[in-house]
């Protein structure tokens, strides 16, 4: 076998390098377009899915999205609408704050901290009814959790829940992806009759009593964790939207 | 080598799980259900043979004492491509398979046939033994997929098989088939009865 000098070895495993370098920088960049279309359309898919609109196909994503999502506001926690983009174009505020391009992560960390953030809220529109469906994000056990919930017009009624994992276990935290576990929520209502706050409940046992009913929904067996976690993240997230309900609410 | 005996050898008598027992984690891993089985079949497909052809091409240029490492960075190269292709063409494919596709650099069949083919034989035989491993890999991976997921889960693809009528009747899901170690105990049956066929592969 030849013997290979030093300075040829250092040679050849450098030049490997940025060859290999070369190679994955040019892949990464020409297919980003294409990663970042694909973030976007599940990203719409899920905000049409918590819809549950009977005329949404699974196809035709983007299409469906610009037809039934006529509106996308950005309010402050005081309720105020700062932003509002609608069919295409920003008629208020900043583009950059559009609903569908803001970190709920980040801004949800911002308000917990006490400082300002921005929350979003997407409109749904029909010939029959509006829905309001807002991004939630929170901690599973594992990994993060998030979802959208829709509300109804009257700003308390559950319509729509959507939620998705990163890491939680296979047929028990992961359950939460699930229809049957999502479609428990459709119903439920977020403040009592009175007009007071009261968010939901997720328990092993839950009231089949009106009027705690109205608020609570089944747990999953074996995900008591991630459960809890959707339940926190469901009443913290929309906790900051109270104000914006409240005028939906008062508006009827 | 003729192409037809490098091609035939890795599908039976030199199948890499069952005689050369290369790849048997990720073999455990991946094939809970079918489709991500499936999937991650052809991508070893795809980087095994590449692989072997890429440094079939480069085999006497390559240093022999730095070319574990060599051959580890093409492997990983062709991962990390592979992986970004599914991101951006088959983005719920890439969801399911998540951290395998990366964990395909550890697969010892790449780094196996490197080693024992690809750094003696000339690059198009490299490429169809490349190719021919791993339809070896993926007929047990489908083997696997297809008994785990319908023993385990009932279903196909997805796609609900077993009828509602034997859950009624007290059938239930067989919870051990989702694990790994049931995984394991059924390539412990294939290879046994793998050898009772072929008598030629028992040790005297």
């Amino acid at each position: 076998m030849k013997n290979f000098s030093n300075t040829y070895i250092y040679i050849y495993a450098s030049a490997l390098v940025v060859v290999i370098a070369l190679v994955l920088s040019i892949c990464a960049t020409r297919l980003q377009p294409f990663q970042i279309e694909n973030k976007n359309q599940e990203k719409m898919q899920g905000i049409l899915k918590t819809s549950h609109s009977d005329k949404i196909m699974t196809d035709n994503i983007t299409s469906n999205y610009q037809k039934y999502i006529t509106k996308e506001l950005t309010i402050d926690k005081n309720g105020i609408i700062t932003d509002e983009y609608q069919n295409g174009k920003c008629i208020k505020g900043d583009s950059n704050n559009r609903a569908f391009k803001l970190n709920v992560k980040a801004e949800m960390s911002c308000l917990t901290e006490g400082k300002n953030g921005k929350l979003g809220i997407f409109v749904y529109q029909d010939e029959h009814c509006t829905k309001y469906i807002i991004p939630i994000y929170g901690k599973g056990l594992w990994g993060p959790i998030w979802g959208n919930i829709a509300i109804a017009e009257d700003g308390s009624t559950i319509v729509g829940a959507y939620f998705n994992h990163q890491g939680e276990t296979p047929g028990l935290g992961a359950e939460i992806a699930n229809e049957e576990f999502q479609n428990q929520f459709i119903g439920k209502t977020l403040f009592e009759q009175g007009g007071s706050w009261k968010g939901i409940v997720i328990s092993k046992m839950p009231a089949t009593a009106m009027p705690e009913a109205a608020h609570e929904v089944d747990a999953i067996s074996g995900g008591t964790i991630t459960s809890k976690g959707v339940e926190t993240m469901i009443n913290s997230c929309l906790n900051y939207y109270q104000p914006f309900l409240k005028t939906l609410q008062n508006g009827n | 080598m003729a192409i037809n005996k490098i091609f035939l050898g890795p599908l039976n008598k030199n199948n890499p799980i069952l005689v050369q027992v290369l790849g048997i984690c990720s073999a455990l891993a991946v094939t809970a259900q079918l489709k991500p089985a499936i999937v991650m079949a052809i991508s070893v497909t795809i980087v095994t043979a590449c692989s072997n052809f890429i440094i079939s091409l480069m085999r006497k240029t390559i240093p022999p004492r730095i070319r574990i490492i060599i051959q580890l960075m093409v492997i990983a190269t062709l991962v990390i491509l592979v992986d970004q292709f599914l991101k951006a063409f088959v983005y719920d494919v890439s969801k399911q398979l998540s951290v395998f596709v990366g964990l395909i650099i550890t697969n010892c069949i790449l780094m196996g046939r490197l080693e024992s083919f690809a750094m003696q034989q000339p690059p198009i035989p490299s490429f169809f033994d490349g190719i021919a491993n791993g339809i070896g890999y993926g007929i047990i991976l489908a083997v696997l997929g297809f008994l785990r997921e319908l023993f385990g889960s009932g279903t196909l693809w997805g796609y609900a098989i077993i009828p509602q009528s034997f859950y009624d009747c007290g059938y239930v899901n067989n919870g051990l088939m989702i694990l790994p170690p049931m995984a394991l105990i059924i390539v412990g049956v294939m290879i046994g009865i793998q050898r009772y066929i072929n008598k030629d592969l028992q040790e005297k």
